[in-house]
């Protein structure tokens, strides 16, 4: 059963995407073009955030952080170190890392303070509503640790290979095999309502 | 095995998982980012381009450094001409070879609170107009002067 997860039809093509050349290739100072960067990107990177922070409002807000970073770092990239996506990957990683350490300040707030935060976003709940079955998932997401999280996030919501994985996080491929194998079988105990 | 096909059921639905569509800050985002991008300059020039206006800068700062320095040092002591010489014309005969131009050098240089004053100076023609040429320390300096017109300082280059 690992094996599926470690190569399978889930995973996208371990070989260098073409797209990744095609972003380099029109710059030909190495530099990725941002607008093609964003537009290839955009609905990947979102994925990954919204699997990291649950809440739609809270995924616009770290999703934004994280390409004006990666607006203001796009001199800093260098081809040599990895593909343009890898780069911006790590860039989103830390922005959720930064909005998890922000909520865990605010949670030493005032409950009054906190009520006075904008609300939720009502057009993603009409939406969320209306798939209940995403909803469902989200909230099982929200069950697995944080690690868990992160790789099943990079995996589904940004459609990472699990080399691709290996290399962003730090963790060995086969390791990376074993805690999305655990993760989706947590995910399936949630969904099927089992403790 | 209805437990792997569960399994790899929900593995689908991870791989299908797109909630893009929820965002509503897509496309003002990327307005407004592009736009940063295109008032900051980012991307728009490579990087050596963008640090031409600058080393053109320094590479003219180095070049004007050893005239400052020269034109700094006998501010601070006069060595360059004799203490009786101060204040007075320099002769002809001092002038170094080549650096024709009147018969008389009006060169008046007199040291007043560590600034060098130049009362004068004997103009000579040069290629864009005329200079002033005056010797310190065996060396001639020439301090051009341009006749210009204000709508040269006003050009407005046009295609």
């Amino acid at each position: 059963m690992l094996s599926t997860l470690r190569r399978n039809e889930y995973e996208p093509e371990a070989e260098s995407d073409p797209r990744a050349e095609a972003l380099m290739t029109e710059n030909p100072e190495g530099r990725p073009d941002f607008a093609a960067l964003y537009d290839r990107n955009f609905a990947k990177v979102y994925n990954y955030v919204r699997c990291r922070v649950g809440d739609a409002a809270a995924a616009d807000d770290v999703v934004s952080r994280a390409f004006e970073r990666a607006l203001d770092r796009l001199d800093s990239f260098d081809s040599r170190a990895g593909t343009p996506e890898a780069w911006l990957f790590a860039i989103a990683r830390n922005a959720v890392v930064d909005h998890f350490r922000a909520r865990r300040w605010l949670s030493w707030l005032p409950l009054e303070l906190l009520a006075e935060r904008p609300g939720r976003d009502e057009r993603g709940e009409d939406l969320l509503a209306a798939d209940e079955s995403r909803r469902g998932l989200l909230r099982a997401l929200e069950r697995l640790g944080a690690r868990e999280r992160d790789i099943v996030a990079l995996k589904f919501g940004a459609g990472m290979t699990n080399r691709e994985i290996a290399a962003l996080s730090g963790l060995g491929e086969s390791n990376i095999g074993v805690i999305l194998h655990r993760a989706v079988k947590k995910l399936h105990a949630a969904l099927k309502g089992e403790p | 095995m209805s437990g792997d096909s569960g399994f790899d059921a929900l593995s689908r639905r991870l791989a299908k998982l797109d909630f893009s569509a929820e965002s509503r800050v897509r496309e003002s985002l990327r307005a407004r980012l592009l736009a940063k991008k295109r008032s900051a300059g980012f991307g728009a020039r490579p990087p050596a381009a963008r640090a031409a206006p600058l080393a053109l800068a320094l590479l003219a700062l180095l070049l004007l450094l050893p005239h400052r320095a020269k034109l700094g040092a006998p501010a601070r002591n006069g060595a360059g001409l004799p203490r009786d010489e101060l204040g007075l014309p320099i002769l002809p005969g001092r002038l170094p070879a080549g650096a024709s131009g009147g018969e008389a050098p009006l060169i008046v240089v007199r040291e007043i609170d560590g600034l060098i004053e130049l009362h004068a100076g004997r103009v000579v023609p040069t290629e864009r107009g005329s200079a002033v040429l005056w010797e310190h320390d065996g060396e001639s300096y020439v301090l051009e002067t341009r006749r210009i017109s204000t709508s040269d300082l006003f050009e407005k280059p046009a295609l």
